[in-house]
């Protein structure tokens, strides 16, 4: 149950535009390279990837921050307002974003997707001995070691003991609003801390592949937790907008000071030491715009604020209008890909040679002409996985526009045009799909030209635009219109965004046993209902395998199971776009979780 | 008067109770209710989930009797806890809606108990304290600024009918009535902020400059400059001021105006301005007070719309009052704070239009209560 329920939370997580992931973070790597002259930077990774090294995942490009200058404040805003500061209870971008500069994971992800140490002296890996698999083969210890003389900001030493009051208090019975429950925390059998708290041994009793992402968000403060039952934590811990949140202890680059229900400084702390320095910055103020993105693009436009963040490629028309002298518009990929997918519950969708001609029916690059008109476009989606993650299939051969063909398919499948009607018929049944999206303007526009294409390969597709689209499941009924997690629907159009656990990415998305239904209230990811033997197998092998070369190798299984299968249509890969002033120095995209409040401590201003 | 303020003031307890009752009635009846948002929220156990229904009678029925029960448990007057005619009873024995001193219960708005916000879990009392003060100032400000306003330019227009300043007044008042308020206050933000940076785009203080409003550093920082507080926040409240009061000015200035004409060419003014009295005294005493009748009338049925374009305007200027806070519950489907804002806000209008009707009595002698 608590499998199902992450993955709900986790699929609720990955289909949201423009919110967080499920994968926890860690934040700056602690030993940077040595200030140099030159502005900060990350290479680009390599084009092609032919086999896992470790390099893939653990070998970051080089950082080179500049020196900064210490003093002064930034302000960052995003135009949804934070609501829980406790990274255990949320995943959303808009707390991911604030906590990625008070709380300092084990480890985190750079700008270029590998895992970078933070609290911990190395990423614990199986060819170091990091990660050991028992002999049995049963299950797996994680070793893990953190940096000597860590604290948090109120002073009190930060050591494993914390971790390990960390998952007991995530397994504790009284627990509740946990974001993703307590999957794979229950299968940590025992967590032995020794050397007075620098390491530990994190024992698996089973394999299970999201060990990384699991342990890499790091721990909470056991002396502050303690004050408050587990019941009550969710509301009583780091509370958003009043001056109790002051108190609250942080582990990162920075502390809580004075916060309202639209904004929140975050004050140096002069007690990080995951780091090789202390934030320069003497304070990083967050402001909140209320679900009022316009007013956020205007305060950057009107030089009020200084990263202007949350914001996706439609916006990018918007904010390019700053002044050169002031900011600059950054639009860059994200780690999120926006698709249709195909409802396997409806008896058309089931036969392949269908769902090949919708995929065929759907001309990609018009759509983003006509969504995205002046935008940089992004490669053709067709790989489930945004450039960027190491694990990214290149090579895959999608199912390309093509009008003829796609009819040629539907003929071959039994549908056609008995009646003139312009609508492909079978058995006296119409091929009419109801699709369904929220009513973002993207969304609307981007659903009407889908509509209109396959129109011209005889599909009738009638659009609804409507945010009932992520209703939770107790919030609607059976006969709830358009809602992914009830399957009412025959096509949806959504974003999914990705981290770098692969596990957490596919397998409850499309494993049978995670489809919502009554039986487990409703409590799964699989939404498209896919029940696919061949990629229930890889994902059955993917849970239970360690060795992140056999996870990488099954993820290229995956993917080629995805292309040749055309479950989902990937439409294209989302850029993330930002405001950012001339003001800030060593700013950084990152596209991961950890967000471009990765290296906060590196941050300066220029005058 | 005094006897008529208390008269009225009563009077307005069974209205006040009306729209209320009548408030809470349409949204427990639309889709969704307060049982299914806290069912939703993953920050309560199932324990706390049932404590919760139970102790405000939220049973998930859709009848008229479980609709009452809840609004009698919501309003303080049922103890949930008990089953039958006993609810009317506290676990002391006493009538429940009486105070917890007297033998009553401690749940509900009678005892001070507006419940938690589901989507935060903060007292909602806590939550509505925080946002008054932003309202009260902006629509404060606000009604001032429509009311002086609207009376001088009504007044110079009637005065000088048919001049350049009432020709001028009257096409811009046309213009200004027809503006969405919403597009008005995008099109200050642009031209006044973006493009001028005359004035800022939206909150109360500069981020950079200020702690957040209503935090005690805040507080400290309001101590230590008092005046630079006052031009902060005066500076930010421009642009949602005008947004807020440019249709009622310029409907009012044409009230105004109408008025004014209609008592100048009464025999009294004529009388007046033939004894020579000067112009000031003819029109700001004769005809002015005069012409204010109706024009109150007309204040006390507009205010709701200032109520309601906070609401609105709020929004646009990321204002933190109770109009975005309204938005935001509304989105969250977070009833108690939803039900607390309708509660307060219907209070200030009815309490507003007590004032307006005491105006009367003040402008003009005649009317006595």
């Amino acid at each position: 149950m608590h499998k199902r329920l992450f993955g709900l939370l986790a699929s609720a997580a990955l289909v949201m535009s423009a919110c967080g992931t499920a994968a926890p973070s860690a934040s700056a790597p602690g030993s940077a390279a040595p200030p140099a002259s030159a502005p900060a930077s990350v290479e680009p990774p390599p084009s092609a990837v032919t086999g896992f090294t470790d390099d893939l995942l653990f070998t970051p490009a080089a950082y080179n921050p500049e020196t900064g200058t210490p003093g002064g404040s930034i302000v960052v805003s995003d135009w949804q307002t934070y609501s829980i500061l406790n990274p255990y209870y949320t995943s959303s971008f808009k707390n991911s974003q604030v906590m990625a500069a008070t709380f300092a994971p084990n480890w985190d992800i750079s700008p270029d997707g590998k895992w970078i140490p933070e609290l911990v002296t190395t990423v614990p890996k199986l060819s170091d001995g990091g990660v050991v698999m028992d002999a049995s083969g049963a299950g797996f210890t994680i070793n893990l070691e953190y940096k000597p003389g860590l604290l948090w900001s109120d002073g009190e030493p930060l050591t494993l003991e914390d971790m390990k009051w960390t998952w007991e208090f995530i397994m504790n019975e009284e627990q509740v609003g946990l974001v993703s429950g307590t999957v794979g925390w229950d299968l940590i059998d025992t967590f032995e801390v020794t050397d007075g708290g620098l390491k530990a041994a994190v024992h698996f009793k089973e394999g299970y592949a999201g060990y990384y992402g699991l342990l890499g968000t790091g721990p909470l403060p056991k002396h502050y937790m303690e004050t408050f039952s587990p019941a009550e934590a969710a509301d009583k811990s780091y509370p958003v907008g009043t001056p109790e949140l002051a108190n609250a202890p942080t582990s990162g680059p920075f502390k809580y000071g004075a916060s309202s229900a639209d904004t929140v400084e975050l004050l140096r702390n002069d007690n990080y030491k995951a780091g090789s320095h202390v934030a320069y910055l003497d304070k990083l103020i967050f402001k909140f715009y209320t679900d009022a993105k316009d007013a956020m693009i205007a305060a950057f436009l009107a030089k009020e604020v200084d990263v202007a963040t949350d914001l996706l490629q439609g916006d990018y028309a918007s904010i390019q209008g700053v002044d050169p002298a002031w900011g600059q518009a950054l639009i860059g990929p994200a780690w999120e890909y926006e698709h249709l997918d195909l409802n396997q519950a409806n008896d058309a969708f089931k036969d392949a040679k269908v769902r090949e001609a919708v995929a065929r029916g759907i001309d990609k690059d018009a759509l983003w002409d006509i969504v995205y008109p002046g935008v940089p476009k992004t490669e053709p989606a067709c790989a489930p996985t945004p450039p960027g993650l190491y694990w990214r299939a290149e090579g895959l051969v999608c199912a390309e526009y093509d009008v003829e063909a796609a009819k040629a398919l539907l003929t071959e499948a039994g549908w056609t045009d008995s009646n003139g009607d312009g609508t492909v018929d079978k058995g006296g049944t119409e091929l009419e799909l109801q699709h369904c999206s929220t009513p973002a303007p993207f969304r609307v526009s981007g659903g009407d030209v889908i509509a209109s294409q396959l129109k011209e390969i005889g599909i009738k597709v009638t659009p609804t635009y409507d945010a009932i689209l992520f209703e939770a499941w107790s919030g609607t009924t059976p006969e709830t219109q358009c809602n992914i997690y009830r399957g009412t629907y025959d096509t949806a159009e959504f974003a999914y965004v990705l981290t770098l656990d692969i596990f957490g990415d596919y397998y409850y998305s499309y494993h049978s046993s995670q489809v919502p239904t009554e039986e487990n209230g409703g409590e799964g990811g699989n939404t498209m209902r896919l029940n696919d033997p061949t990629m229930d197998t890889a994902l059955d092998e993917l849970y239970k395998t360690v060795d992140p070369a056999k996870i990488f190798d099954i993820a290229q299984d995956l993917q080629q199971i995805y292309a040749e299968s055309n479950f989902e249509v990937p439409l294209y890969y989302r850029s993330s776009v930002r405001g950012l002033s001339n003001r800030v120095g060593n700013f950084v995209k990152n596209p991961s979780t950890a967000s471009d409040m990765w290296n906060t401590e590196d941050w300066f201003v220029k005058e | 008067m005094g006897k008529y303020f208390i008269r009225r003031l009563l009077g307005l307890i069974p209205l006040f109770i009306a729209v209320v009752v009548i408030s809470f009635f349409l949204m427990q009846f639309a889709p969704g209710g307060p049982e299914q948002a806290m069912k939703e929220s993953k920050k309560l156990t199932n324990a706390q989930i049932e404590r919760w229904l139970n102790a405000w009678c939220l049973e998930g029925e859709d009848s008229i009797v479980a609709t009452a029960k809840e609004f009698g448990g919501w309003a303080g007057i049922l103890n949930c806890n008990n089953d039958g005619w006993n609810a009317f009873f506290s676990e002391q024995g006493g009538l429940n809606f009486l105070p917890r001193t007297l033998g009553g219960g401690d749940n509900g708005i009678l005892h001070g108990d507006f419940g938690r916000s589901i989507a935060n879990g903060r007292e909602v009392l806590g939550i509505i304290t925080e946002r008054l003060p932003a309202t009260l100032l902006l629509a404060g400000a606000a009604l001032f600024v429509w009311v002086s306003l609207a009376l001088v330019i009504g007044v110079i227009a009637a005065v000088r009918q048919y001049g350049k300043f009432d020709q001028a007044s009257t096409f811009l008042a046309y213009i200004f009535y027809s503006l969405p308020t919403f597009w008005l206050g995008l099109m200050l933000i642009f031209f006044f902020a973006v493009y001028l940076h005359w004035l800022p785009t939206s909150g109360m203080v500069n981020a950079r400059e200020w702690p957040p409003f209503g935090t005690p550093d805040f507080g400290v920082a309001v101590g230590k400059d008092p005046l630079g507080a006052i031009k902060e926040i005066g500076t930010h409240m421009v642009l949602p001021l005008i947004t807020l009061v440019a249709v009622n000015i310029a409907g009012d200035s044409r009230f105004v105006r109408a008025s004014m004409l209609d008592v100048l060419n009464q025999d009294y003014v004529r009388t007046a301005k033939a004894k020579g009295a000067a112009p000031r005294r003819v029109y700001g005493r004769h005809a002015l007070r005069n012409a204010l009748l109706p024009v109150v009338t007309n204040v006390g049925l507009e205010l709701p719309f200032l109520v309601a374009g906070a609401i609105v305007t709020e929004t646009i200027f990321v204002w933190p009052g109770m109009g975005s806070l309204f938005i935001q519950s509304l989105r969250e489907s977070d009833y108690f704070v939803l039900m607390a804002v309708i509660m307060i806000t219907s209070a200030m209008i009815l309490f507003a239009n007590l004032i307006a009707d005491l105006v009367y009595g003040i402008v003009d002698p005649r009317i006595r209560y």
